[in-house]
């Protein structure tokens, strides 16, 4: 009896079980989550890729950076077009500096999801992916090269911003949609015009403020490559190498700072370089103006092409004193340091002659950074000095005159002051715009 | 037992109705394949639409071959660092290719014997695979039967007619040889002749004059047997009858190899004793010496002081070396070199110390081959020789780009 009920239960609970699963397997299939097959989309992704590509009417701008972290990164520009062929642009120390271009092939492909590749081989590009030794390069590179890559994985793409990530070494690559109406000669010459106004290393070392106390000493920037080693460090043991790209912007690194976000540092108005959304941290001068300016060993350059206001008018006399009493021609006057002497020094130069002309004397700077005094004698000099004193007696009313004046310093290009502008503190109109020499 | 035969029976209905349901909900397979399935259609409007036209024409079509002329990374060996061959040179190397391998063995045994055995596959590459551990480089690669991948593309010159011959042109038919070993085994006999002299590792480092005195015919044939049997099928074939007097001539002789203070080692056949007090202390001056620049073998002018060890130099440098302004390519050219000095000098040869008569195993290697080649393929290989020789002197690389330029 127990058995008899038993089996009815077990004979109601299959023909549920049955029923159950023939209803649910109505249903037993799962909603596509995609509208095509992985494949298909491949192919999709690889035509959008292949037409973003060409879309840009002037091409595309590629920051690209090989997989080490002696050179800094390359700027190339390209035009695909539909017929797969690529026209690529540089101007860099892989053109010898000048600007060159040249055409060939590429693709997309699908490989690791839609691939970029520069499939056949072009001169100005694929050298470096070359596997050859590189003699700008510490060290034997036989077999690797620079370790570039020339097929890059597209990670993302609009119409004027594409990221890569090479396929063989996984460097980022950015590449951005040009402006229509941007020459291309022109465009690497105005990069060239920011490198050079930012980064000289005569000017060494820069700081570099990551924010939270997080300072570094930076040296040889102009090389590509930031030389960093943290505030108050050993210069020896904990120097690193940052490569970085210069672009309209600012400057973009190969890779972010450790233990930050930070990628770029962004032009600042005053010529520097900041972190976008960290007070007060950037790169910057890690020395006052005044103290460059005061550097023993710095040269500038007055001239009579370079003087304003009361210094013209001196400067313009001595000129003609020059010619009416040495019958030679007034070139400068260099504010500079004489090492023989140990003392600063103003060097007057004219035609006719090598041998220079010193007379002695001090400069002081103020704690400001930026004021600048000086103490030249009237009497004090080399033989030659004190020759050019006697004859030329504008000389004297101009030293005179240097020294009763308070001088702003000014420059703009204050990671690289190539050219200071001294001003008078009292008259606006007095100043002076000094070269380095 | 009957009532549960009965229950089970139910069951059996009821999962039976569920599959049936079940069924009508089969998820149709996709009538589009997920691959490309399309005849290969070129585009006219394309930048490399004539060469890919001639391609499909001269390759494709009568040998059912992919030329793959842009690089694909995929296809290669991922641990070397690679670059894509130049568009210009790959169309030159592609009408050689034809001209100097394809037509020959075409015109030599009709066109059905490389549609068979040929390669399927031939991928052109712009660098060299230099492996950064010992710094060789790999010029081609044949890989199971099918593909064969022709290196260093960029650096093709085709003026330069030695360096074509040996990077490009020897490169083809060594990398045929293997395919048709790999397809029909050559005799195992061929294996034996210089097994103890094989150096898998290290040949690179060792002269083309003494391995050949071995009886290989160059420093890679020296590194293991099936490397030398397709250097010997190579080498015979594409070598000029210059070339493989000299190769002959260096393996009939023997080889005193000197080694300089700066590591330099240099392999020589000659020596003299320069005046009576050299000869009274065993000074030799070693002559005759053997250079190999890029695969292109000389016999040079250069001369190296050697002590009785053997030594070319003591503790405070070398002992002396001269020469080096003269390199001989031929046989007769040397002999005039050795024929000048001993005028001046009484001039001996090394001794052949190997044991190994370098001459007569050179010839029986060619002679396997040439049998195995006869037998396994019905191929004269003397006649692939002439052929390839007279090719190799008589092309108009213009006349063969311009069927690029014309393709219909």
């Amino acid at each position: 009896m127990i058995m008899k009920h038993i089996n009815k239960y077990i004979f109601a609970s299959a023909t549920l079980i049955a029923f159950a699963s023939a209803f649910s397997s109505c249903k037993n299939e799962e909603d596509d989550i995609f509208d095509a097959s992985a494949a298909e989309r491949l192919e999709q992704a690889k035509t959008e890729n292949h037409n973003l590509l060409c879309a840009a009417p002037n091409g595309w701008a590629m920051q690209y950076f090989a997989d080490n972290t002696d050179e800094g990164g390359y700027t190339f520009l390209m035009k695909f077009d539909k017929n797969t062929s690529v026209k690529i642009a540089a101007n860099s120390s892989l053109t010898g500096n000048v600007y060159e271009e040249e055409t060939s092939m590429f693709d997309v492909i699908a490989d690791y999801g839609p691939v970029l590749t520069f499939n056949s081989y072009n001169s100005i590009f694929h050298q470096l992916a070359d596997p050859y030794d590189v003699p700008s390069l510490p060290g034997d590179e036989s077999g690797y090269g620079h370790r570039g890559d020339y097929e890059f994985i597209i990670m993302d793409a609009t119409a004027d911003r594409i990221e890569l990530r090479g396929k063989k070494h996984g460097v980022d690559i950015i590449m951005t949609a040009l402006p229509e109406d941007a020459d291309w000669a022109t465009y690497f010459d105005d990069l060239k015009a920011k490198s050079r106004s930012l980064f000289n290393d005569k000017f060494d070392p820069l700081l570099l403020d990551l924010g939270d106390d997080n300072r570094f000493i930076v040296s040889k920037a102009s090389t590509g490559v930031f030389n960093i080693y943290p505030e108050g460090g050993d210069a020896i043991s904990q120097t690193t190498k940052h490569p970085y790209i210069i672009n309209n912007n600012g400057i973009r690194f190969k890779e972010k700072f450790e233990d930050t976000e930070i990628q770029e540092l962004l032009f600042s108005e005053d010529g520097t370089l900041h972190v976008e959304g960290i007070e007060g941290a950037g790169l910057r001068q890690s020395l006052a103006l005044n103290e460059i300016f005061a550097r023993k060993s710095f040269s500038w350059r007055i001239t009579t092409a370079n003087c304003y206001g009361s210094f013209a008018t001196v400067l313009a006399v001595i000129e003609t004193e020059t010619k009416d009493k040495l019958k030679r021609n007034f070139n400068s006057i260099d504010l500079t340091y004489y090492s023989n002497q140990g003392t600063y020094a103003l060097s007057f130069r004219n035609s006719g002659t090598s041998a220079a002309a010193y007379i002695y004397g001090d400069e002081t700077v103020d704690a400001d950074g930026v004021s600048v005094k000086f103490d030249f004698s009237t009497t004090e000099g080399n033989n030659n000095g004190k020759n050019r004193l006697r004859d030329i007696p504008s000389l004297t009313t101009f030293i005179n005159l240097l020294n009763s004046t308070q001088f702003t310093l000014s420059t703009d290009n204050p990671l690289a002051p190539t050219t200071v502008i001294l001003k008078s503190k009292d008259n606006e109109n007095d100043y002076m715009i000094v070269p380095l020499v | 037992m009957k009532l549960t035969n009965k229950y089970i029976s139910c069951l059996a209905t009821g999962v039976m109705i569920a599959g049936a349901l079940a069924s009508c909900s089969e998820e149709k397979l996709d009538d589009q394949s997920i691959f490309d399935t399309t005849d290969v259609t070129l585009d006219p409007n394309s930048y490399t639409y004539k060469f890919d036209r001639w391609i499909q024409k001269e390759y494709t079509e009568p040998y059912n071959l992919t030329f793959i002329y842009k690089m694909e990374d995929l296809a290669t060996d991922m641990d070397y660092n690679l670059v894509p061959a130049e568009y210009n040179k790959a169309q030159e190397l592609a009408v050689l290719t034809k001209y100097l391998w394809f037509d020959v063995y075409t015109d030599l045994v009709g066109i059905d014997f490389l549609k068979q055995y040929g390669p399927k596959i031939l991928h052109l590459i712009g660098s060299t695979a230099i492996n950064p551990a010992n710094g060789t480089e790999i010029l081609g690669l044949a890989e199971g039967g099918l593909k064969v991948s022709l290196f260093r593309v960029n650096q093709f010159d085709p003026n330069d007619f030695e360096q074509l011959n040996e990077k490009y042109f020897k490169t083809m038919h060594h990398e045929f040889a293997h395919i048709l070993h790999q397809t029909k085994t050559y005799p195992k006999e061929f294996d034996l002749i210089t097994a103890d002299r094989y150096e898998p590792m290290g040949w690179q480092d060792r002269s083309g004059a003494v391995v050949a005195s071995y009886g290989c015919t160059s420093a890679y044939a020296s590194g293991q047997a099936r490397e030398d049997f397709a250097e010997t099928i190579a080498n015979y074939i594409t070598r000029t009858d210059e070339q493989w007097d000299l190769t002959l001539w260096l393996a009939n002789r023997g080889w005193q190899v000197a080694q300089l203070a700066n590591g330099i080692e240099l392999a020589c056949t000659k020596y003299y004793y320069a005046n009576a007090t050299d000869r009274a202390n065993d000074m030799k001056t070693l002559t005759g010496c053997f250079v190999e620049a890029d695969g292109i073998y000389t016999v040079t002018d250069i001369c190296v002081k050697v002590d009785a060890t053997g030594s070319a130099s003591d503790d405070s440098g070398n002992y002396g070396v001269s020469g080096g302004n003269m390199a001989f390519k031929t046989v007769p050219d040397i002999e005039a070199y050795f024929a000048q000095l001993a005028q001046q000098y009484d001039l001996y040869d090394v001794v052949d110390t190997d044991n190994v008569d370098g001459k007569a195993v050179i010839l029986q290697k060619t002679s396997i081959a040439r049998n195995w080649l006869e037998s396994a393929w019905n191929l004269d290989l003397d006649k692939l020789r002439d052929e390839v020789q007279f090719r190799q002197r008589n092309f108009d690389l213009d006349a063969l780009l311009s069927e690029i330029e014309n393709v219909q």
